[in-house]
């Protein structure tokens, strides 16, 4: 069984298939360089696989899953302290 | 190929079942539906709600709407109503609603028959006419293009969208290619990934509706509130989802690849075959209730956390997007497609195996769900006030 997945070659983060541990390096056919996780990833949660800084998209399956509310390095976990939905809100009061 | 089977009803449909109905159409006749579901046991099908009076005229007409397109899904081979007589709700439209459909369809009420006793009374000998005609009915051969599933996810996590969802997906490509229908609906976890949904709509006309449904839920969605968790529930966190756009994406992998013919209300029949998109609510129980509504026979229901809820009247296929939930709810889970991310099964296989479940399920083997008795029902609150996700 694959330790990660990357759905589509846009995405600039993995999700994890079992807990990888600190100093974990990830290799993969889609990745150009390793990365190395920072810190522990839970199974089924998100690494980013690049730098990403507070503002970026995150991508996934090829398409941008929200907004980066906090720097990333990558290898670190990417969730609800550093990402956030950019939908249901433009439209408030139409 | 196995043959199957079912119920040819008088619209056309099949049903996969031929269970017996009581239904109140209003919160009041809950007590009366008890007393017959003790009498009765297993031969009827029993659901008990706070629905059927409000001042409220858009709840009115879509409690009306559904407890009628409801009762009269093929799997109900006789329904009986039992009203109180002064509800908000009009018990003669649903009645007449269901007449078209079925001939098996009767209705008491509280206030004609003179109270609680006198109205259990008065059932009784309905109840066990239509007992007997049911009994006599046989099952027919049909095909796949008789059948329209239901798909469903719920209590998900970052695995559904990875395994099951897809896995459901190619199931429903299936069932398409082979002439039958699917419904795909949670247009709240449409959100992130409508773009395309729309580009998949056979014509403009269908998209405009789409986009309409889609306006609508982001618009409640937004009066909701500002706390931007909202839209996804604290399990999903936990099990390593965090935005909308992320669940939506991996939600939509369970309606498949195929066009979508056709964009109906909420619990509205399909007029077309082939992959239907249904405006529905993200939440479980409505959401199942919704689609036996607009005719599903069966449906499946994607879960990475693991739910019994069921329908009362649809046989519901609880599908595990992990192993590990598969062994931990061996008694709620019919297929597991874990062994997609263990390496085991590739989502092809998982799917054709989940395809021949599917035609055991038609003929009549019983899902998880109809062994433990999981028959919630809900409607989605649709109101002048009232705004439910």
């Amino acid at each position: 069984m694959n330790p990660f997945i990357i759905l589509d070659k846009k995405d600039n983060v993995a999700t994890a298939l079992m807990e990888l541990p600190v100093g974990f390096v990830m290799e993969s056919s889609q990745l150009p360089v390793k990365v190395v996780c920072t810190q522990a990833i839970p199974k089924g949660h998100k690494v980013a696989l690049v730098s990403l800084q507070a503002g970026d998209k995150a991508i996934k399956y090829g398409t941008p899953i929200g907004r980066m509310t906090r720097d990333a390095e990558a290898g670190s976990l990417v969730h609800v302290h550093n990402l956030t939905s950019c939908r249901g809100k433009e439209k408030a009061g139409g | 190929m196995q043959k199957i089977t079912g119920y040819k009803r008088k619209d056309g449909r099949f049903g996969i079942r031929n269970h017996l109905l009581v239904l109140p159409v209003v919160v009041c006749a809950n007590t009366v539906v008890d007393a017959l579901a003790r009498l009765y046991g297993d031969k009827i099908i029993t659901v008990t709600h706070p629905y059927g009076c409000t001042f409220d005229n858009i709840s009115n007409k879509e409690f009306e709407d559904t407890m009628a397109g409801f009762a009269s899904n093929p799997n109900v081979g006789a329904v009986l109503l039992v009203g109180l007589g002064c509800e908000t709700v009009d018990i003669k439209r649903i009645f007449a609603t269901i007449k078209e459909r079925n001939d098996l369809v009767a209705y008491v009420s509280i206030q004609d028959e003179g109270g609680t006793r006198k109205t259990i009374e008065a059932a009784k000998p309905i109840i066990d006419s239509f007992l007997d005609k049911l009994g006599s009915r046989q099952r027919e051969p049909m095909q796949v293009s008789d059948l329209l599933i239901g798909t469903e996810c719920g209590a998900s996590d970052s695995y559904s969208g990875l395994s099951a969802n897809p896995v459901l997906g190619l199931l429903v490509d299936r069932t398409v290619d082979e002439g039958g229908s699917a419904f795909l609906t949670e247009v709240t976890e449409f959100i992130g990934a409508e773009q395309n949904l729309l580009d998949r709509c056979v014509n403009q006309t269908e998209r405009d509706k789409l986009q309409a449904y889609l306006n609508e839920t982001e618009r409640n969605l937004a009066r909701v509130g500002s706390n931007e968790l909202r839209d996804i529930a604290p399990g999903n966190i936990a099990g390593g989802l965090t935005t909308l756009e992320e669940k939506s994406l991996g939600c939509i992998k369970k309606g498949g690849s195929r066009p979508i013919v056709e964009v109906v209300g909420h619990g509205e029949i399909p007029r077309k075959k082939g992959l239907v998109v249904m405006d529905g609510p993200g939440q479980d129980v409505e959401s199942l209730v919704a689609l036996a509504t607009g005719g599903a026979q069966l449906s499946f229901f994607t879960t990475g956390r693991g739910t019994p809820a069921g329908n009362p009247i649809m046989p519901v296929v609880k599908v595990s997007s992990n192993t590990t939930i598969a062994q931990r709810y061996p008694d709620d889970i019919d297929i597991n497609t874990g062994t997609v991310i263990d390496g085991t099964e590739t989502l092809r296989q998982a799917a054709d195996r989940m395809y021949d479940f599917m035609l055991e399920i038609v003929n009549g083997e019983e899902t998880k769900c109809e062994k433990n008795h999981c028959r919630e029902f809900a409607i989605r609150r649709r109101g002048k006030d009232v705004c439910i996700l």
